[in-house]
């Protein structure tokens, strides 16, 4: 890798060699050990610019937005006959919701008994049926 | 899987709609058509993680054109904000992330989903490319615009505010 190559990369990528693309990784990393003072400089810089970036946080789904997407999923039919716009709803829908994520947590948590790794999609029954086995490795 | 993907997909929403509660709405809709669709997935021409992305950025399109021109394009992006007074630490964080999302709601579209897919979202380049129709050289020009951009207005501003 040249030096010129591994700037226009660095200026794509940022300095966390690992967000390179793979075939660049190697050659770069063995450029970098040389320890070139250009390259210092330029790579602190772009670690800099990453730091700022990564003080864009987004902040994680509230717990009552997690519980509203397990209900909508599991009864999708409820969806299209209520409003879609969760703050809307009513106490009612809360407590269906509720009774929903029930139901589904427990069939998860049964299924989770048989199933050799945990987080992977259901092998039969529940909104997943017909979910090919390609998605479950996801 | 929600717990897994809504995150992902809340700040995938978040970042491209600079608006929270419409990014809530985006990623539970993505997730639901997801589940509507997953029999017809095809699973040997992408990731089921970039499916999704393509479904979800869709959408974001969507509400991206359904906008008028004198919309702001961000509030309260963070979400929930902890209603405590904040330490100088945290608040200096928070406005340091205020800034890079404006600086970021401020790119060009294409750049900032660019960034916001290979960057953020830790796409590899070709999924990124193909789920913006584009290719690798093409991703990394708008990727290279983007980051010039950004250093120039953030680091500029953060040797200004220390």
């Amino acid at each position: 890798m040249t030096h010129d190559r591994f700037l226009a990369l660095l200026d794509i990528y940022g300095a966390d060699l690992g967000r390179w693309p793979e075939a660049e990784r190697a050659a770069a990393r063995a450029l970098a050990a040389q320890g070139s003072p250009e390259l210092r400089q330029q790579m602190a810089e772009a670690a800099l610019l990453d730091g700022l970036l990564d003080g864009h946080t987004v902040a994680r789904p509230s717990e009552a937005l997690i519980q509203q997407a397990i209900a909508v999923a599991a009864s999708p039919r409820e969806r299209s006959r209520r409003n879609w716009l969760w703050p809307s709803v009513g106490l009612a829908g809360i407590a269906l919701a509720g009774s929903l994520t029930g139901v589904m947590a427990v069939s998860v948590a049964l299924r989770g008994t048989a199933g050799p790794v945990a987080g992977d999609w259901p092998e039969h029954g529940t909104a997943f049926s017909s979910t090919p086995a390609e998605l479950r490795e996801e | 899987m929600v717990t897994r993907k809504l995150p992902r997909l809340l700040s995938l929403a978040v970042r491209l709609l600079g608006r929270r509660s419409e990014a809530e709405e985006v990623a539970q809709e993505a997730l639901l058509r997801v589940w509507k669709q997953a029999a017809s997935w095809q699973p040997g021409q992408a990731r089921f993680d970039t499916w999704l992305h393509r479904v979800a950025l869709n959408l974001c399109y969507d509400r991206l054109r359904g906008r008028r021109d004198d919309e702001p394009y961000e509030d309260d992006v963070h979400g929930a904000a902890d209603p405590a007074p904040a330490p100088d630490e945290r608040l200096q964080a928070a406005q340091r992330g205020e800034r890079v999302a404006a600086a970021l709601a401020a790119l060009p579209a294409r750049q900032r989903e660019a960034l916001v897919l290979q960057y953020y979202q830790e796409l590899s380049n070709s999924e990124a490319a193909m789920l913006m129709g584009v290719s690798v050289e093409a991703l990394e020009s708008l990727l290279s615009r983007a980051r010039r951009t950004l250093r120039a207005q953030l680091v500029a501003e953060g040797k200004e505010k220390p």
